[in-house]
């Protein structure tokens, strides 16, 4: 079975994502605190999209001039792999127990 | 705006090379006048600029500039180092100037008038570089971003944010381009892996 991995600034876009539902790339740049620059973030999510971690569509707002701009969203396989992640923390902290009762 | 002004202007427009020349020259002193008489280097300047300094000491007939004289090399050097810095920042300010006549005049520009306007050499070099799928998943909403925020800006009709917008949206893109590169290379390496190898 292929494990999935997940690096610190891919779990913490899937977390925003979870939490906040659809957001731009600007949006996750802003709600991560700084966490998350402009220039990588898209490379970041890219990357994560090659995966299966988030999927995008693009989004035409009303009474907005220019192209229509990408949101982007965890899919179910970005969850489940956050979730793993988590456990896999616990787990490793110690916590079996605390595991037991997430899953 | 006249045609004649326009001309000039464009002129004016393509004169980054003196900030090239510049910078080359104070490279060119800088070592020089860094080697002391016995040809050692008083400041550790960077091991190649050193050499390449002695160098031209020896091209030049062998023998180290005195004292006096190197101080008048560093100061030369120093100028033209802090000209070009100068230079440089100002091309950038030109650069970045608000260039997007439509959009002020009518408010709302066209999706096309806006890609040609603001990004459009980003827009093709990306497009150019890297394959669909990345450029439609990357760079793409970077350039969406950069216009968004550039119209925001004037719409409001604060112009030193629209700068600061445009000089924040090519950082951006650059900065993923640096980060893109390891991406594409090893997707790259996979698929020609996969297709010489036994599997392929």
């Amino acid at each position: 079975m292929d494990f999935p991995r997940l690096s610190p600034k891919e779990a913490l876009i899937l977390e925003l994502l979870i939490s906040h539902g659809e957001l731009y790339g600007l949006e996750l740049v802003e709600a991560s605190g700084g966490a998350l620059k402009r220039g990588t973030v898209y490379v970041t999510l890219g990357r994560m999209a090659d995966k299966g971690y988030v999927e995008s569509r693009q989004v035409k707002e009303e009474g907005e001039a220019g192209l229509p701009r990408r949101v982007f969203q965890a899919t179910g396989y970005g969850v489940k792999a956050l979730r793993v992640l988590e456990i896999g923390r616990r787990v490793m902290a110690g916590g079996l127990a605390d595991a037991a009762s997430v899953s | 705006m006249q045609p004649q002004s326009r001309r000039r202007r464009q002129r004016r427009s393509h004169g980054s090379w003196p900030v090239f020349l510049l910078a080359v020259l104070a490279w060119l002193l800088a070592p020089v006048a860094m080697i002391s008489e016995s040809g050692a280097a008083d400041i550790v300047f960077g091991g190649a600029n050193i050499v390449f300094g002695a160098d031209i000491v020896n091209e030049l007939g062998g023998s180290a500039p005195g004292s006096a004289m190197r101080r008048v090399l560093m100061t030369v050097a120093l100028a033209m180092s802090a000209l070009s810095l100068l230079f440089g920042t100002w091309q950038l300010f030109k650069a970045t100037r608000l260039r997007n006549q439509s959009l002020r005049l009518s408010g709302r520009p066209q999706p096309t008038t806006t890609v040609t306007r603001v990004g459009v050499s980003l827009w093709r070099f990306a497009d150019f570089v890297y394959s669909q799928k990345t450029f439609r998943l990357v760079f793409e909403p970077i350039l969406l971003d950069l216009l968004h925020e550039h119209r925001e800006a004037l719409e409001r009709g604060s112009r030193g944010k629209a700068r600061w917008v445009l000089i924040r949206g090519y950082w951006s893109f650059w900065s993923a381009v640096v980060a893109q590169v390891p991406v594409s290379l090893t997707r790259l390496l996979v698929k020609l892996w996969k297709v010489s190898g036994p599997g392929g």
